[in-house]
C-alpha cells in the first residue's frame, strides 16, 4: 500500500465540494502525521474524512496517526442487518485515506479518486520519506 | 520508497465554481411574441401520452430508468441513509419494471431468468419471486440452485438492522427438542462468553457450563409450559441489571437453582486460546466464533501472536459455531495460518458476478478487486502498519458443523485454493458460497443472489458444503478428516471433547478414531433454507421461540453482528 501510494502522482480534482471557497495545497505534498490525536484533532480528521468520502458522518478505524499517514475509515454497515441471510459474508473493508501536508496545511486524500479535503486547525508534520 | 508525492494541480479555478443556471433554458423570447394572426383550426387533442414503459422480451432499460418510482412514495428521512427518501410518484408497474431490469443487471444467473412481462403479474412481490433461476444445484445434489430468493418490507429490514440486544447473560443456546415432544423442550448451552454472567462462578460452580439444560425460568416451566412471556423475559432480558432465577440440569444430572443478573455482553470473536502439550508436540487450539465485529481482527492477532510465541507444531481451529462475517478478516486468517511464502501473490477470495458484468460489480459499478491473503492490519481494529502474526504451518485442523458458514467456509476454500492441507473434523458445513446486497426500492427490500466467492483456482461451487472425507454426503466438497458428531458433554477446548479428541487422534495416527455410529444429535444452530435462517433470527426467537420445528435449531446467539 505504502509503496504503491508513494509512486502515484496524484492530481487534484478541484471543485469537488459544494463549498464556495476551499483551501488547496500550495505545492508539493508529502505524507504527514498528526502532532496530536487529541479529541479536537480527531474530530477535524473525521470531518475531513466525511467530506472526502461524501458521507454525513464517518467512524474511524484503527490508525496510528502520530506516526503513520494512513487513516482508516470504517465501512458503513447499512446493508448488514442482524440475522439476515448472508450477512455472515460481508466484503466490506475499511477505506484508507492519506494524511498529507504541503508544509503549511494538512489534507486528507483519497488516492482512489484523488479527492482531498483540508483538515482544519490541525497541526501535522511531514514524514518526508515514506517508510518501506 | 522515497519518492515525494507530488500533487499536480489540475485546476486552480476551484473557488466558487460557476454553474450555468439560466432561468428556463430552452424557452426563447419568441414564445412570448405573436408573429401571426392567421386563424388556425382548433387542433384535435392528441391521445393521452402514457408514461408506462412497454415490454419487449429480451430488451432491458437500465434499472435507473425505473428506480424509486413508487406506487406509494415515502416521505421523510430514510433511516438507511439519513437523507430524504428518493421516492417519487410512480406506479406498481414501474416498480415491476425496476425489478426486471435490476434482476437482469445484478442477478448472478441472469440468463436463467424467464423474461416475463411485468403487466402479466399484478403483484410486485409475486413478480420478483419469479425473477430467479429454476435450475438445480450444479453439484448434482438435486437441491435448487437458488434457494435464497426473497424480499421483505424495508421497515422490517431496518427494524432488524437496528435491533441489537443490549443485555443478556453471555450464553449461546441451542434447541434440541425432539420431534415427538416426549421429553419436552430441550434448550442447552452451547458455550458462554468469557467474563460474562453465564461463565461466572456461584458457590464454586459455573452458572452455565456447556451442555447445561434449562428447566425453568422465574418459575415458568420451559419443558412443557406455555408461559412464553415469562420465559422470553427471563431468557432474553431487555436491560442490564435484571435478576432472573433459573432451574437447570447439568450434564451429570445434577439440578441447580440460582439467580443471575443480566449485563451488556459483547461476544468475544476468539472465545479462547489453549496450548495443548502432547507427547508429540505443542498443539494450539483456537475457538473462533465470529468474523463479524470489527474487533475480530484484533482478537485473532492476539491469539496468533500467542501461538507464534509458543512455537506450536499444529493448529486446531474451532469454527464449529462460526457463522461468518468479514471476508477480509477471513483472508487475514488464511495468512495467519499458512504464512507468507504459501500465500504471497495468491487470491483468498474473488467475487464473481454475472457474465455480463465481467469484472465489474454491477451493484456499484466498481472494478472487482481480489482479496489477497492480507498480511497486515486493515484498520478495522488493528492499525494498517501492524504486521500480522502467523504460525506458518503446513496444515491445519478445522473443527466444523452445519453451523460453520460463509466466511468460515471461505477460509477453507481459500486454503484449498493454494493446495494447503485442510483436515476437517466434525460435520458438513452449511454451504454458502453466494452473497448479495439487500436492496431497497419503494419500501420493499429485495434479496437476489448477485455473486459467488471463488478461490485462487477459481472454485466456488460449494453449495452443499465441505465435508470430512469419510462423509456419506456425496455432493459436498471433501477434505481429509473425520465425521464426528458434536459433543456438548465436554467444554470446548477440552482434549476429551469429541471433535478435538478426534483431531488429536488423527494427528497422531493419520486416521480417524473408531467411534460408535453417529446417532448423537447435531447441536449446530445452523440452517440452510431461508425459513430456517429466519427461525434463527434473534427477533423471532424473542417473539416466538417455540414455533420452530424440532430440526431447525434455534440460534439464541447474542448480538454477534454488533458492529
Amino acid at each position: 500500500m505504502m509503496s504503491r501510494v508513494a509512486m502515484i502522482g496524484l492530481a487534484i480534482v478541484a471543485g469537488t465540494s459544494t463549498a464556495s471557497c476551499k483551501t488547496y495545497p500550495s505545492g508539493d505534498m508529502t505524507p504527514a502525521a498528526l502532532a496530536s490525536t487529541d479529541p479536537s484533532s480527531m474530530t477535524a480528521v473525521k470531518t475531513a474524512a466525511a467530506e472526502v468520502l461524501g458521507r454525513k458522518t464517518v467512524e474511524l478505524g484503527a490508525s496510528e496517526l502520530t506516526r503513520s499517514p494512513t487513516v482508516s475509515v470504517l465501512p458503513e454497515r447499512a446493508f448488514s442487518p442482524i440475522g439476515a441471510p448472508y450477512n455472515q459474508q460481508s466484503f466490506v473493508i475499511p477505506t484508507r485515506l492519506l494524511l498529507m501536508t504541503d508544509g503549511k496545511n494538512c489534507f486528507l486524500v483519497n488516492e482512489d479518486n484523488r479527492k482531498l479535503a483540508h483538515v482544519k486547525d490541525v497541526a501535522c508534520r511531514s514524514l518526508g520519506q515514506m517508510p518501506p | 520508497m522515497t519518492k515525494q508525492i507530488k500533487f499536480l494541480l489540475a485546476t486552480a479555478a476551484s473557488c466558487g465554481l460557476l454553474v450555468a443556471c439560466g432561468g428556463g433554458g430552452g424557452s426563447s423570447s419568441s414564445s412570448n411574441s405573436v408573429s401571426t394572426v392567421t386563424p388556425t383550426p382548433t387542433p384535435t387533442p392528441p391521445p393521452p401520452v402514457s408514461n408506462a414503459p412497454t415490454f419487449t422480451s429480451g430488451v432491458f432499460a437500465p434499472d435507473s430508468d425505473f428506480v424509486a418510482q413508487c406506487e406509494t412514495p415515502r416521505t421523510g428521512i430514510d433511516p438507511l441513509t439519513d437523507r430524504a427518501y428518493a421516492d417519487s410518484d410512480g406506479s406498481n408497474l414501474l416498480e415491476k419494471f425496476w425489478i426486471r431490469s435490476w434482476s437482469n443487471e445484478t442477478y448472478l444467473w441472469n440468463t436463467e431468468i424467464e423474461d416475463r412481462d411485468p403487466n402479466s403479474i399484478a403483484d410486485k412481490i409475486a413478480y420478483f419471486d419469479l425473477m430467479k433461476s429454476n435450475e438445480l444445484s450444479e453439484t448434482g445434489s438435486g437441491i435448487p440452485k437458488d434457494d435464497f430468493h426473497f424480499s421483505e418490507p424495508t421497515e422490517d429490514f431496518v427494524a432488524r438492522r437496528n435491533s441489537v440486544a443490549e443485555s443478556g447473560y453471555g450464553f449461546r443456546l441451542t434447541n434440541v427438542t425432539p420431534e415427538d415432544g416426549s421429553g419436552g423442550r430441550d434448550f442447552r448451552i452451547l458455550y458462554t462468553e468469557p467474563d460474562s454472567p453465564a461463565s461466572a462462578l456461584q458457590d464454586g460452580q459455573v452458572n452455565f457450563p456447556r451442555g447445561t439444560r434449562i428447566l425453568s425460568v422465574d418459575g415458568a416451566d420451559l419443558l412443557f409450559g406455555n408461559d412464553i412471556d415469562t420465559l422470553n423475559a427471563g431468557l432474553f432480558p431487555a436491560t442490564a441489571g435484571e435478576e432472573h432465577t433459573f432451574d437447570v440440569q447439568d450434564i451429570d444430572g445434577t439440578v441447580r437453582t440460582f439467580t443471575i443478573t443480566s449485563e451488556d455482553v459483547a461476544p468475544a470473536p476468539v472465545n479462547r486460546t489453549e496450548i495443548l502439550d502432547t507427547p508429540t508436540g505443542k498443539v494450539g487450539y483456537v475457538l473462533f466464533n465470529t468474523f463479524s465485529p470489527f474487533e475480530s481482527e484484533t482478537s485473532l492477532q492476539e491469539a496468533f501472536s500467542e501461538l507464534e510465541t509458543e512455537n506450536i507444531d499444529d493448529l486446531v481451529l474451532d469454527l464449529r459455531y462460526n457463522g461468518g462475517g468479514l471476508v477480509a478478516v477471513a483472508a487475514q486468517l488464511g495468512y495467519m495460518i499458512a504464512g507468507g511464502d504459501r500465500t504471497e501473490g495468491k487470491t483468498a477470495s474473488l467475487l464473481q458476478y454475472n457474465e455480463a458484468a465481467g469484472n465489474t460489480d454491477p451493484t456499484s459499478g466498481e472494478i472487482v478487486r481480489p482479496f489477497p491473503f492480507f498480511d497486515t492490519g486493515l484498520g478495522f481494529s488493528l492499525p494498517t502498519s501492524t504486521d500480522l502474526a502467523t504460525v506458518d504451518l503446513p496444515r491445519v485442523f478445522i473443527l466444523t458443523t452445519g453451523g460453520t458458514c460463509s466466511a468460515s467456509e471461505l477460509v477453507i476454500n481459500s486454503l484449498r485454493g493454494i493446495d494447503y492441507e485442510v483436515i476437517m473434523i466434525g460435520d458438513t458445513t452449511c454451504g454458502k458460497p453466494y452473497g448479495f446486497l439487500p436492496t431497497d426500492n419503494c419500501g420493499q427490500t429485495y434479496y437476489t443472489i448477485q455473486f459467488r466467492s471463488v478461490n485462487d483456482k477459481g472454485f466456488g461451487d460449494y453449495s452443499d458444503g465441505f465435508s470430512p472425507a469419510d462423509t456419506t454426503n456425496t455432493f459436498s466438497e471433501q477434505s481429509p478428516g473425520c465425521t464426528v458428531p458434536d459433543d456438548i458433554s465436554k467444554e470446548l477446548g477440552d482434549p476429551e471433547e469429541a471433535l478435538l479428541s478426534a483431531a488429536l487422534f488423527y494427528r497422531d495416527n493419520d486416521s480417524c478414531p473408531i467411534t460408535e455410529p453417529a446417532t448423537a444429535k447435531s447441536y449446530a444452530p445452523a440452517a440452510k433454507t431461508r425459513q430456517s435462517i429466519v427461525d434463527g433470527y434473534e427477533l423471532n426467537l424473542r417473539n416466538d421461540p417455540f414455533e420452530t420445528t424440532a430440526d431447525s435449531y434455534l440460534d439464541a446467539t447474542l448480538p454477534t453482528e454488533t458492529p
